[in-house]
Order: C-alpha cells, then structure tokens, then sequence
C-alpha cells in the first residue's frame, strides 16, 4: 500500500522532466520503427522534452500528420509549437502548408458527409454486416482526423453487428488501439479480455494482445504481470507483414520487458523465463545491451548492469509508455540487486560492497536500512565497523515467544465472544431505547 | 390476595420478616413479593418499643428486609450518617448473597448511599474496600458482571485507590444474567470503559487496550458516545503499545465505525503521523490538536505518545543495527540540539532498564557507540515452564467454558428448532457440530489458528 502511494508520487514526479540529450537515441532510426499515430505521438513528446531534438522532432512530426493523416488541427498546433521554438532560437519560422490544411479541412467534412449518409442507408436497409462496414469506416475517418474520442465510439458501436469472431476481434483491436492512445488503459483490459474470448486466434492477434494487456500493466505499476506478457509475446509481431508498429516496436519490446523483468523477478524466474525463452531471446537481439543488462544482473556483476542503466537512462526517460515508470524501475532493479548481493554471505564487508554498487558507504548504510526495515535483506549493520551482517534466527525462542503470545490472544479473543455472545442472547445492544 | 396480609406497622412487619426468613424457598415465596409492595415510609421508621429495626434485624437471616431498609434510609433526607455507615459496613460484610441478588436495584441504592455517605463524611476512601468485597461475594462468578462493578471502578477511579480495582478488574467478564443482576448495556460499556482509565493509571496498557476493544466492539445497533471515548483512547493507548492503531474486531458494529470515522478526525491524524514516525510532523498534528485532546481529558496520553515515539524509534534500530553510535542514533530517532547525543543516550539507558530493548553502551569510543543485542531470554528457565504452564492452564479454563457454552446452545430451543428445520430442508446444521458432542475442534493444533482468526462460530 505505502510502496504502491510512493510509486505514483514518483511518477508525478517524472511527468515534466528535461532531458539534456539524448545517450544512444537516433531520432531517425527510432522512429522509422512506427507508423500511424505512435509515431506522431512519439515525436511530439520528445520535442516537448529534449531540447536538442525539438526542431527535428516537430519537423518529421508534421511531415508524418502531413503525409498520412487528415489532422489539420494537430498539424497546426505541432507547426506553432516549432515556430515559437524557432523564434525563441532565433532561426526563420517554418512555413505552414495553408493549401494543404484548407484541402484537407474541406476534403475531410465532405468525406465525414458521405460516410454519414451511407451509414443512415445502410440503417435503413437493415444489413447487418453493411451497418458494422459503415460505423467502421466512419470510426477509421475520425480516427485519421484525430477525433479520437468519436472514434471509439464508433469502434464500440460495431459491437452489436459483430456477426463472426473475425470481426469481433478487429472491433477489440480498433477500440484497444483507440484506447491506448487515450491512456484509457481499464478500457484496454477488458477489450483484451474480451477479444481473447473469441475462438480460434490468430498468433499474431494474440501477440497484439499480449502487448497490448502488458502496456495497461505497465501504466498501472503492475511490473511484474507486464514483464510476463512481454515476454510470452511471440516474436511474429516482429515481421513486417504484421507488425503491431502503429503501437509498439519490437525493440520496445525488448526494452519494457527487460526492464518489468529485471525488476520484479527473482534469480530462478530470471533464468527460466528470460535467459532460457528462445523467443524472447530474439527480441533482445534488437538491444543487445538490454541483453547485456540482463546476463550482468544474473551473474552477480553489479557495476556494468549499473553502467549500461546509467547509459540508457536520459532515452528511456524520452519513450513515450516507459518515462514515468523509469525511477521505479530502476529502483526497484538496485534494490534487487542489494538484496541479491548480499544473498549468499553471512557478513559483508560495507566498503567493498558501496564499491561494487559506486556509491559511498554512508549512502550504502541507509540505502540498506530502509531495505532491511522494509523486510527485504533479514540482516542488520554494524555501523561501527561497517559490517553487514546475516541476521540469526533462533528458532526455538522464536517458538516461544509466538506460543505465549498466542496463548494470550487466544484467551482475549475467546473471553471477548463469550462475553458478546452472551450479551447479544441478553439483548444488552447499544441502542436509543431506554430503561 | 397478597395486600390483605402485608403488615400494617413496623412491629408487624418485623414479626413478618422473622416468620419468613427460615428458608431461602420462603424467602422467594413470600418475603419478596411483600417487602415490593410495603411503602417506603415504613422502612424509615423505628418500632413502637423505640428500636431500630437495623438493630433488631439479624443481617445474614434476614439480608433482603435489611437491603430494604438500608436502601431506605440511604435516601432519607437526614440519615444519621455515622450510624448508618456503620451499619452498611457490618452488613456487607455479612449479607447473604443469595437474598440480596433478588433485589439488585436496592442493594445498588445501598452501595451507592455508602459511597455518598462517606463522602459527605469526608472520607470516601473508606467505601471502596468493604465495597470491593462485598461485591466479590455478591457477583455470582467472578465472571459475571453485576449493577454495582461500574459504579465501584468509578468509586475507585475517583478516589484514586487503582490498584483495589485490580482484584476486580483482573477476571475476564464473560457471563451476563440479567434477572440477578439488573444491568443494563450501558454497565457493560462502563465497566469496561473505567476499568481501561485505571489501567491506564497504572500504565498497564495491554490491560487497558483489550477493556477499551470490548467496549468499542460491543454489539450495537447505535453508537454511545461512552463507544466513541473509548475509540479515542483506544487510539492513543495502542500507540503507545504498537506504533500505530490496533486493529478491531471484525464484527464491530458497521455504525460504530462509521461514527468513530466523523468524530475521531483528530487522534486519526495524529495516529497517521505517529505511524510515519516523523518527530517533526507528529509535534505539528499535536500543536494542532492540543484543544481537542484537552476538551477530551486525553492530554496526558498525547504527551506521552510524543516521548514514546523516541523509544519506538530506537526500537526499530535495533532490528536494523548491530552497533551505532549515539549522535547517529539521535540522528535517526529525530533528536535536535547540541544536546541530543545525551538525550539519545538517556532514552537508550531507560529503554535498556526496562527491557524495552537489550544494548550495551561503550564510551570507550568517541562519542559513545550503543551495541543492541538479541533478547537474552533463551526460555530454557523454570520460568518459562511455569509461563507455558500457567498459560495452558488459563486456555484450558477457557476452552472449558467454551465447551459449556457450545452445550447451552445446543440445548437451547432456538438451536433445537434450526438445527431441525434445516434437516427437513436437507442444509447443514449450522456450525456443523452437535449440542457438544466433539469439542476436540479446541484441542487440535491446525485448527487452533482458525478458532482465533475466525470468529464465525460465535458471531
């Protein structure tokens, strides 16, 4: 409850962060691995927040609303936001394509006119399949225009002329994208769920699907429920033919599972679900350091899984899903490792250990604190001579102790009944009648 | 007709009472029905020889009159006060219980008449002593509780004898008859309620926090604001205890949560803040409230948790350290000041005397380095024998009772009748055992933990 509290006020936290430049990015390269809406959404937010990449960001960003989309009334706002930025930095504003925005302004209302018309014949006709067609196209339109709030209604409004699983499962696909982009994530498990009712699924539907559900694990703090899904994704998603790149790439993938793994699975789980899952194995190939990342933490070499998270930190801090969720994974990921650290040893030596973990021993000493009296490491410190040391159990007081005290408990709580059992069969209730 | 025969003056009532009081089935029969319907005049006067009926009357033969007249002149406008004490004081020592139990409301009226009496006699130290035995002898069991256990605590809290409330206080209320002892809900929430301000006093507050539990939850279809101050307490003394609100029985009444919710917005607060253990906030929450914890006379308690907070702190160094040293000690529990090292060193020493916690301190460092140790008792002493020993015993008193308990119910019409219906309708007897017939589900270890838990088989 209380680590559930601190989460959110961490990401709060996070949510307006400035991040100087970008490690290992290439804006290029990363964001020819999306298309659609993603791709958009992605390049506006690393321009809000990279001051580096803003100018190039906002520029691909139009180019892409410009190219493949309606949106005017995004093109727009992406093309002030870049003129105030090339103001700012002294540079000639950027042009605003007004031809193309009154074309497609007035192409896009006689478009949204004729799909209304169909549709209200179609719902005169009376034909099922015609009047799904017709909702679904009119959603598809919205959808271009960036109205997504009509759009999934639209999407839902298929749900009641779904005749086959087929369709079914594309209305599921439709509203689970539409909702993503909305951050409506409660509304993505349920259609998750729904859609994975349906018999007869496709692999690379169901890996959509596992994808899609892990994203609302994620965004709910749920790291360990999200790292299982990412990793029983079937790497079939990766294939161009049926990529799931208007939401997520491959690579990302990789990264969000790595990460949600690393922070929430113990040694054994470790091995058996990442190291040893051959399909997984072949989305780290995309990130050969989350790979890295991973074997460092399983064979105990704390400083290079340090460096590679310190490396990585200022792009993952620019990713659109993983942002608010890197402080707590990271977190989580150094706790883990203290406590595996120490694991094996009956003492340990504090020097060597803040060494190890490129800290200093008076950090070291109250990192270890909180986690001792959260429970996590059953050891105490000396702080004299700086020693960590395994904390021993002695069962048979321990025994003792719990008798007593259950002996105790077990008078009170029996005397209490017997007492409460006894004024209810006397009627001595608590109430407003009197004497 | 019963009227036609009551007597007609005091002599007549006397040679009535004589004639009456051979056998306790007379006593019932005809003495009881009598003495209600006699006016309370007649027991105010003397006999016609000049005598006071209190010297003719035997006190043990005929203790239902004598409660009678007792009572009386407890009420009287001008008692002889003296006097009546001392009569009230031999009569307790000596009434039968049996006789005084048919009038619990009279001999209430007597003990309360001796407390005023004292008191207006200046010395209502005197009262509590024969009080405290007479009601030994007067409450059937140890275990039952009667009118006169609330007013007695009260007696005591007010004449501050604590510890002559301990003989009382120390046995478990588990039986209630309400034909013999004339109580009413309210005895119950108030025995409990003082008996929990004397443990407080005493500063026996485990004592303390399961009397304020029974009195929060009591059954209850309202909340009494006797409920509502003892939450507070509550709050304050578990504190002290845990560091934080002790939980509360599953079946407290749904209202009393509720209103303990509205009304106890403060000690939540303060509680909230205690359990982060921060000095800086809980002084803030106590700045805040100080008005509130005055009007409720909890002061005292608040000002206490401000100092237990520093000794729960430690408390919880010594699960994470092995050794310390004072300044970080003072560092850690939240002491401020150039002073605080002493300060610190002055809590530990307590702690360490009162066995709080198990350290040693060693100046043979620079500035004092605090080694915390394991508890030394390896319970491999005669002591822990006897505890278990003891404590066995205790359980078995209670499993025993439980086992009486579970064989009324099943005698009992209303389980009689369940029990049949549910068999014609074919369901499962409720609870699943016979009118005691296998009362081994106390005995057996894995069920033990479940009996504790899980309230259901009695609620």
């Amino acid at each position: 409850m209380m680590e559930e509290k601190d989460n959110v006020a961490k990401r709060k936290r996070t949510l307006d962060i400035t991040v100087e430049a970008p490690n290992n990015l290439d804006l290029e390269t990363y964001i020819s691995n999306y298309r659609g809406h993603t791709k958009v959404d992605r390049l506006l937010f690393i321009a809000k927040r990279c001051p580096i990449l803003q100018n190039d960001a906002y520029r691909l960003a139009l180019q892409e609303l410009r190219d493949n989309s309606l949106d005017h009334n995004r093109y727009i706002s992406a093309a002030t936001k870049l003129n105030e930025a090339l103001t700012v930095q002294g540079f000639p504003s950027f042009s605003i394509d007004n031809t193309w925005v009154d074309s497609t302004q007035k192409r896009a209302k006689s478009l949204l006119e004729r799909l209304e018309v169909e549709l209200k014949n179609y719902k005169n006709n009376l034909i099922k399949e015609s009047i799904r067609m017709g909702h679904n196209d009119l959603g598809d339109h919205y959808y271009n225009c960036g109205n997504l709030t009509n759009a999934l209604k639209c999407y839902s409004r298929t749900r009641d002329y779904c005749t086959t699983a087929k369709h079914v499962i594309e209305m599921c696909l439709n509203v689970i994208k539409v909702s993503i982009e909305l951050g409506n994530f409660s509304h993505v498990h349920s259609y998750v769920i729904k859609a994975e009712s349906t018999p007869d699924i496709q692999p690379v539907v169901q890996a959509k699907l596992k994808v899609a559900a892990a994203l609302a694990h994620l965004d709910n703090n749920k790291y360990k429920l999200a790292a299982r899904l990412f990793l029983e994704t079937s790497f079939e998603i990766s294939h161009a033919a049926n990529n799931y790149s208007e939401v997520i790439s491959p690579n990302d993938i990789a990264v969000y599972g790595g990460l949600c793994a690393l922070a929430s699975f113990d040694r054994s789980e470790l091995k058996s679900k990442v190291i040893d899952n051959t399909e997984f194995k072949q989305f780290l190939e995309l990130e050969p350091h989350i790979r890295e990342l991973i074997h460092g933490f399983y064979n105990s070499k704390y400083s290079v899984v340090l460096d590679i998270l310190d490396k990585w930190k200022n792009d993952y801090l620019l990713d659109l899903h993983l942002h608010s969720h890197v402080e707590n994974l990271y977190d989580n990921i150094r706790k883990k490792a203290l406590v595996q650290y120490f694991s094996p040893f009956l003492t340990v030596d504090m020097n060597k250990m803040a060494q190890s973990f490129g800290t200093n021993v008076q950090n070291l000493e109250r990192e270890l604190a909180k986690l001792i009296t959260d429970n996590h490491i059953q050891a105490r410190i000396d702080s004299h001579k700086k020693i960590l040391c395994a904390k021993q159990q002695d069962q048979r007081s321990g025994i003792f102790y719990k008798a007593l005290k259950m002996g105790d408990e077990f008078e009170q709580s029996t005397n209490a009944m017997l007492l409460r059992m006894n004024l209810l069969k006397s009627n001595l209730v608590v109430s407003t009648s009197q004497k | 007709m019963p009227n036609q025969n009551l007597p007609a003056n005091v002599d007549e009532l006397i040679q009535f009472i004589s004639v009456n009081s051979d056998s306790y089935e007379t006593v019932i029969k005809h003495l009881a029905p009598s003495l209600k319907q006699i006016p309370q005049p007649f027991y105010l006067q003397g006999t016609s020889d000049n005598k006071d009926p209190l010297d003719v009357l035997d006190q043990n033969f005929c203790s239902l009159p004598y409660t009678y007249f007792l009572a009386a002149r407890c009420q009287a406008d001008r008692p002889n006060v003296a006097r009546l004490i001392q009569h009230i004081l031999s009569f307790l020592t000596v009434f039968d219980a049996r006789q005084v139990r048919l009038v619990p409301d009279k001999f209430l009226q007597v003990a309360q008449g001796l407390c005023r009496l004292t008191t207006l006699y200046g010395n209502g130290v005197i009262a509590i002593k024969p009080l405290a035995n007479a009601l030994q002898r007067y409450a059937p069991t140890p275990n039952h509780l009667t009118n006169l256990h609330q007013m007695f605590i009260k007696e005591c809290l007010l004449s501050r004898c604590y510890k002559q409330a301990l003989p009382i206080l120390k046995n478990d209320i588990t039986e209630i008859d309400v034909p013999s002892t004339a109580i009413f809900y309210t005895d119950h929430l108030l025995y409990h309620y003082y008996g929990a301000m004397v443990y407080i006093g005493l500063k026996n507050y485990e004592r303390a926090l399961y009397f304020l539990r029974l009195v929060i939850s009591a059954p209850a279809s309202v909340t009494s604001q006797i409920q509502i101050e003892a939450y507070k307490k509550f709050s304050l003394v578990s504190l002290l205890l845990h560091g934080k609100i002790a939980h509360l029985p599953k079946y407290t009444a749904s209202v009393v949560f509720r209103s303990v919710k509205n009304q106890c917005q403060a000690y939540q607060d303060f509680a909230s803040a205690f359990e982060s253990l921060n000095v800086k906030r809980l002084r803030n929450e106590f700045v805040k409230w100080t008005d509130i914890f005055r009007k409720d006379k909890n002061l005292g308690l608040a000002k206490q948790t401000l100092n237990a907070i520093y000794r729960r702190n430690i408390q919880q160094l010594t699960q994470t350290y092995l050794t310390l040293s004072l300044a970080d000690i003072a560092d850690a529990v939240g002491l401020e000041g150039r002073d605080a090292p002493k300060i610190a060193e002055n809590y530990v020493l307590r702690m360490i005397e009162s066995r709080e916690i198990f350290a040693t301190i060693s100046h043979s460092h620079q500035n004092g380095m605090v080694s915390f140790h394991d508890n030394p008792d390896r319970y491999d002493t005669s002591l822990t024998i006897t505890q278990l020993e003891e404590q066995i015993n205790k359980s078995t008193t209670v499993s025993e009772r439980v086992i009486k308990t579970d064989r009324l119910v099943g005698c009992s019409k209303e389980y009689l009748t369940k029990s049949q219906h549910m068999l014609t309708t074919g369901g499962a007897i409720p609870g699943g055992l016979g009118p005691g017939d296998d009362p081994d589900f106390l005995g057996g270890s894995a069920g033990f933990e479940h009996f504790i838990d899980d309230g259901k088989y009695f609620s």
